[in-house]
């Protein structure tokens, strides 16, 4: 039998590329910054790409979440905002990507053309992180400087509340 | 025409081939058994925006708290769309007329979407478990704006049989992933493979009194070719048989008998139970070798005029009753190649070995021989064999060997089936045993040297 015929169950390499991408954008900013940062994110990213090449969903996920907490924890030890959000995007987006890269091996495995999807999943996925990062800083640098920090606070419980209403 | 349909396919794997009207082509857009489900994706989501909030607090740095409206903006993101309600028309076509087993086909699928945009989209054609893909994925997954096409084309590799094509299985998903609707739409579409009988010029049978002029020899004198002997001359002998020599010698009337040859009713039985379904060191199925063994024996008994029938021994009982003729050559042909009992694929029912003997025996003409066609791969086998040389039923094995000798398991099975080989031949069952890397006519040949020594 001719081996092309057995399915094979992973992402085609193209799918996980952006995963990849995003990954090295995670580590980079945050490898300038904050070293507590790295320990936590840099294999956090590596989980997510590995995961995404075997088409493993549990290592995608914790390394996802390890990976936000790690430039979580770089922005807290000092990271500086411009190098600490787009660190934030790329480990959201590498997440995001990662794990549909898992969903199309497993659905559709090595041998399928998936350009398309990959390409309109990973434009929505940037497009919402860099629409959320850009509001969030245009807010933070050129909004009222008279609003304290409690009223921001205020404001980003009352969305994580309305996020939760919509999601129900 | 098997030129032409080659060279189709292989034009359908470049681009876009010029559709001549050979193909089967059947549009369908019915979408059923549709489930919709959150994926869950975005869960926890919140949780890491609250945590990173906490950061944030704990160290007063505002790029944490900034972090954390990215992680609430992807929960809303998460939130926002509803799962996709797809409406999609499939249309597949199949770039053969009549392949022969082993031609490549050429099988391509087109996807419209005929609702929304749908901006992730997996589909998965059904191909046929009987087919294997050579070239190519019957999977793709892509985005689909309203009004376009998407098309997924590959490559099967043909065998015996009749393949349908099951319902295309699609998924599809919002662009935040985070609900998805899965759903079959029907797309049924057949392609079938229809070999000619195999070539076999002669296939010796058993002894026996039978009815029908025909070949097989018999024991009794009669109107043949072969001298058998001379008898007493009786009112109404024709006057060309009269042994003129005889009178003139001695003056008595004789009349000269020749051997009679009476035609025989054969049914080729195919041992299609879970047992027979060994493969050899290729991966072939040995029920294959055992319904080419069927074909060619009915091939070369039909040519010689007696009446062949087959049954398949198995979870899938089949028969087609002994008979003659062109007709009846065609039945028999497309009864091998078609139904469900001779596939070479697993059976997915229970076999009653019992019941389904039972019914073999009831379907048996009284005077029928039986060419079983079995790799003798258990004892059972043998046991069946035996049970119908009892009943009085002349039963000719024709046993494909598709043992191997490599490992210890497959001598120990090698030693087993010669061992029933010769317990068969010992309760006077003729065996053709034929290794499956020589051609069946080589093996009939040496085997009926072998008993007519």
């Amino acid at each position: 039998m001719v081996a092309v015929s057995e399915f094979d169950a992973r992402p085609p390499s193209l799918a996980v590329a952006p995963a990849a991408v995003a990954a090295a954008l995670v580590v980079l900013p945050v490898a300038a910054g904050s070293t507590v940062g790295l320990v936590l994110a840099g294999p956090g990213v590596a989980a997510v790409v590995y995961g995404a090449h075997t088409a493993t969903r549990s290592y995608v996920t914790l390394g996802g979440a390890l990976a936000f907490l790690g430039v979580a924890v770089a922005a807290a030890s000092g990271l500086p905002t411009a190098l600490a959000l787009p660190a934030g995007v790329a480990a959201l987006v590498a997440y995001d990507t990662g794990e549909h890269a898992v969903g199309l091996g497993v659905d559709v495995g090595a041998d399928a053309t998936v350009t398309q999807s990959v390409a309109v999943h990973t434009a929505g996925s940037v497009t919402v992180a860099s629409l959320a990062a850009g509001l969030g800083y245009a807010v933070y640098q050129f909004g009222p400087t008279s609003l304290p920090v409690t009223g921001l606070l205020a404001l980003l419980f009352a969305s994580v509340f309305l996020a939760y209403a919509l999601g129900d | 025409m098997s030129a032409t349909t080659t060279a189709d396919s292989e034009q359908a794997a470049g681009g876009d081939s010029e559709r001549d009207a050979d193909e089967e082509t059947e549009p369908a857009t019915a979408l059923v058994d549709v489930t919709t489900r959150e994926t869950n994706r975005w869960r926890g989501v919140t949780a890491l925006s609250l945590l990173a909030a906490a950061a944030g607090i704990a160290s007063t740095s505002p790029a944490a708290l900034l972090l954390a409206v990215l992680g609430v903006a992807y929960a809303a993101y998460g939130a926002l769309f509803d799962a996709p309600s797809p409406s999609l028309a499939v249309e597949r076509t199949i770039d053969a007329a009549d392949p022969e087993p082993g031609d490549e086909v050429g099988v391509s699928l087109s996807v419209t979407n005929e609702g929304a945009f749908l901006p992730d989209l997996r589909v998965v054609d059904g191909v046929p478990e009987g087919v294997d893909v050579v070239d190519g994925s019957p999977r793709l997954a892509t985005a689909l704006r309203a009004g376009k096409t998407a098309t997924l084309r590959y490559t099967v590799e043909m065998r015996r049989g009749e393949h349908d094509f099951d319902g295309v299985q699609v998924r599809a998903r919002d662009v935040a992933g985070a609900r998805e609707t899965e759903a079959t739409v029907r797309a049924a579409s057949s392609v079938a493979s229809v070999p000619d009988l195999p070539e076999l010029d002669a296939f010796p049978l058993r002894d026996q009194t039978v009815q029908r002029v025909g070949r097989v020899p018999t024991s009794q004198g009669g109107s043949g070719v072969e001298f058998y002997g001379t008898r007493e001359y009786r009112t109404g002998d024709p006057l060309s048989r009269v042994d003129w020599t005889r009178l003139a010698r001695t003056g008595d009337l004789s009349t000269v008998q020749y051997r009679e040859e009476r035609a025989a009713t054969v049914v080729a039985v195919v041992d299609a139970r879970d047992a027979a379904h060994v493969a050899d060191a290729d991966g072939e199925d040995a029920v294959e070798y055992g319904v080419e063994a069927a074909g060619g024996v009915a091939s070369a008994l039909l040519d010689a005029g007696d009446r062949v029938g087959v049954a398949a021994f198995g979870p899938h009982w089949e028969w087609l009753a002994p008979g003659s003729g062109r007709d009846h050559r065609a039945r028999l042909r497309d009864a091998l190649a078609r139904r469900r009992g001779f596939a070479a694929l697993e059976p997915d029912r229970r076999f009653l070995g019992a019941l389904v003997f039972r019914r073999l025996r009831k379907h048996l003409p009284a005077d029928a021989q039986v060419v079983f066609c079995s790799p003798l791969a258990d004892d059972d086998a043998a046991a069946y064999v035996r049970r119908l040389e009892a009943r009085g039923d002349p039963v000719t094995v024709v046993s494909p060997d598709v043992t191997g000798a490599e490992t210890l398991g497959q001598q120990v099975a090698r030693v087993e089936r010669a061992a029933r080989i010769r317990s068969l031949q010992r309760a006077g069952v003729r065996v053709v045993d034929w290794p499956v890397e020589r051609s069946l006519p080589v093996a009939v040949a040496t085997a009926s040297r072998g008993w007519s020594q």
